[in-house]
């Protein structure tokens, strides 16, 4: 991640002393119509990535959002689904937020929140800026473009087809040139992993690379992603993600091809029911960090340094793998994302009440 | 939308009213906008406490200053218009009004309809479920509300389910995809092998949905719903379709084709997983599934004609444990108990009379 980021600074850079010229190439400009906003990423120059699981697509929103600042505002906002509800006229329990990532540029927070809970539910994309105000990043007139991520409606002479399959998107990230996309199906258990290349061409849903977790070399399931980070080890670019069935496991991104069968490394097991949320990574007084926040077990702190050296886990006896100390104070973390090079920010519901708070990185 | 007026201020002659869904000052000339805009003189606030005003946009009517909120008025939203002339000191030219939106519906009407699988036999190692509502649900507290419970003592099943951010619906929120904890399914992995599978062979279970679990309505469920089942063996073999009945119907008649299979399906990927065919392609006609979900009926459109049709499924239909017709969900890659298909379908045929 963070050489990610050296690389989204340095060519915002070159963009804005160049020319004022679109971030995304052949976009169209107008209202964007999603029908839902979930997980969310940053690319380069300003990009927002929105995941719409129930339109079926990834929509690049250039944002415009490109003043470079080197840190982010002191967050700490109480009740930021009450403040969501009150300016989108609705009430506390009506509002979902189901993302929330930090614009690696100008350090503003978006926010992809679902305004209704039923089928109606209307997306709503918000951000909180330098001084810790919470507006609407509207999507009425903005430059943009999308991929479809599900085939479209099967033209079935027969009438068979039962309802479609719905893909909802878990993760998305931004590597090198394309879009990685992770995501469940409400139907068949084997989904796939997407990477499109960014910019989008074409309206052809991409192939997808089938995913697959070998447990200690033995049983292989194919096994859908749940949420990953892009990972530097050594000079190669990897993911490191998580599997619905919890292992933490890295996966070189050149494998990530499409029509690809992959299968990632296990080199951490998080335990028995445990769900990892979001991960990020860091770097603190010289020494790499992995952050990630879990259904059952609070937040974990995993020491990234060498992460080369360890060995894969391949039998339920091996204790090897990544050490981890978990920060027992930090409770109902429901999402996690960084905020500067010092900080992280957290989505905390504390039994309906939701505060959005930035923390020093541990 | 019911007419919705609250407590209306008035000082002087400026009233704030709420019609048709948007906000007026009336009796104040609205003319140039001010430098702060016209929020900077009238807000509509839909919270207690420090919230930020409520989104829309202002328009000017007649002489009259119209606020236009980005959503439509709100069941059981209280809000409080805030008018402020420029240039106004405390007095004459403010005023402050409060207003409710249509009381939230209250009447529950929306019931759990059935679970698949329908049988009363769970495989321990059962991957998934799908509870269909009567209508449409609100996301975001599906497991806060469904629990396994463990018949024999009474006791719920600690974190049975894979408990995802991000629910499983159906396009229309009727019908929500549960799986049960795929770490505990799968050989040889940590959760597996120190709390072992959700469902136990030879225990008894109750699958429980809370009444409370709230409808896109926002009202709680008529009831709450129970299904019972006990745990069977493991399951990791595939379906593999030669191991399936195939009762062909007789030529010149519309009667179904019945396809029995050993083991039930997954009731959903059943209705979109199979598709009969002549030598022209897909033949049209209807799905039925029975006899807990043993069972797939066809009937065509048009009568049968003699000839021979093949039954064509794709390989990665799965029965209730998540085996594929060519692969067990968990391969064991020391014991293969199956060759590798490489097709993505199997094709069955059969002749009509």
């Amino acid at each position: 991640m963070r050489h990610m980021f050296f690389k989204t600074v340095g060519a915002t850079c070159l963009t804005a002393a160049l020319a004022f010229s679109a971030s995304i190439p052949g976009a169209t400009t107008g209202k964007v119509s999603i029908k839902s906003a979930g997980a969310l990423a940053f690319g380069a120059d300003g990009v927002l990535f929105i995941g719409d699981s129930v339109g079926g697509a990834v929509v690049a929103v250039d944002t415009r959002d490109t003043r470079a600042s080197a840190k982010g505002a002191s967050i700490d906002i109480k009740g930021v689904n009450e403040k969501a509800a009150a300016l989108l006229g609705t009430t506390p329990d009506q509002i979902l937020i189901n993302d929330v990532k930090v614009n690696p540029i100008s350090k503003n927070v978006y926010l992809s929140v679902s305004r209704g809970k039923g089928p109606d539910a209307v997306p709503v994309i918000l951000r909180v800026d330098a001084s810790g105000k919470l507006a609407e990043f509207s999507l009425d007139k903005v430059q943009f473009a999308s991929a479809p991520i599900a085939d479209g409606p099967a033209s079935n002479p027969s009438g068979r087809g039962g309802d479609p399959r719905n893909d909802t998107i878990t993760e998305i990230a931004y590597v090198n040139g394309n879009v990685i996309i992770a995501g469940l199906s409400n139907q068949e258990f084997a989904s796939d992993l997407r990477s499109i290349p960014f910019p989008f061409k074409g309206e052809t849903a991409s192939t997808g690379i089938k995913m697959y977790h070998g447990s200690h070399g033995r049983y292989e399931t194919q096994s859908p992603v749940r949420t990953f980070i892009p990972y530097m080890i050594g000079n190669t670019q990897y993911v490191l993600a998580a599997y619905t069935c919890t292992p933490l496991v890295k996966i070189p991104v050149s494998e990530l091809k499409p029509g690809a069968k992959v299968e990632g490394t296990t080199i951490a097991e998080l335990g028995a029911g445990n769900r990892p949320l979001d991960m990020i990574s860091y770097k603190k007084d010289n020494h790499d960090y992995l952050l990630l926040a879990n259904s059952a077990r609070g937040v974990m702190k995993l020491d990234a340094a060498n992460l080369e050296q360890y060995k894969p886990i391949v039998a339920p006896s091996d204790v090897a793998g990544i050490p981890y100390t978990t920060l027992t104070d930090l409770k109902g973390v429901k999402h996690l994302t960084k905020l500067d090079d010092g900080n992280a920010l957290l989505l905390v519901d504390n039994g309906g009440s939701v505060d959005l708070r930035a923390m020093p990185l541990p | 939308m019911a007419v919705l007026f609250g407590t209306v201020a008035i000082a002087a002659n400026i009233t704030l009213q709420l019609d048709k869904g948007t906000f007026q000052v009336a009796g104040w000339n609205a003319t140039a906008e001010p430098a702060g805009g016209w929020a900077s003189v009238f807000s509509v606030y839909a919270g207690k406490g420090d919230v930020p005003a409520l989104l829309g946009s202002y328009e000017v009517e007649n002489h009259v200053l119209v606020f236009h909120p980005r959503f439509p008025i709100g069941a059981g939203v209280h809000y409080r218009a805030v008018f402020s002339a420029p240039g106004s000191n405390a007095g004459a030219d403010k005023a402050e009004a409060e207003f409710d939106g249509p009381a939230r519906a209250t009447n529950a009407l929306t019931r759990v309809e059935r679970i698949y699988p329908s049988t009363d036999v769970f495989p321990s190692n059962t991957l998934r479920f799908y509870i269909y509502f009567s209508a449409p649900m609100s996301r975001g507290e599906a497991y806060q509300h469904i629990h396994l419970i463990d018949a024999d003592n009474n006791k719920p099943v600690d974190i049975p389910f894979l408990e995802l951010e991000q629910e499983l619906w159906d396009q229309n929120n009727q019908r929500l995809t549960v799986l049960f904890d795929p770490g505990r399914i799968k050989r040889g992995l940590v959760p597996t092998d120190t709390i072992g599978p959700p469902v136990v062979e030879g225990k008894h279970y109750k699958l429980v949905v809370d009444a409370d679990w709230h409808d896109a309505r926002g009202v709680h469920l008529v009831e709450a719903f129970e299904k019972d089942f006990r745990g069977s063996p493991s399951d990791r073999k595939p379906a593999e379709p030669k191991t399936w009945q195939v009762t062909a119907p007789k030529a010149g008649s519309t009667d179904a084709l019945v396809v029995v299979f050993p083991k039930p399906m997954d009731y959903v990927l059943l209705q979109r997983m199979i598709g009969i065919f002549d030598s022209h392609g897909e033949i049209a006609g209807k799905i039925a599934v029975d006899r807990n979900e043993t069972e797939w009926r066809f009937t065509p459109r048009d009568a049968w004609k003699s000839g021979t049709y093949r039954i064509t499924a794709d390989n990665t239909l799965e029965d209730i444990a998540g085996n594929h017709l060519d692969r067990p969900f968990d391969v064991d890659k020391f014991e293969t108990i199956t060759k590798h298909i490489s097709t993505d379908t199997t094709s069955v045929p059969f002749s009509v009379r």
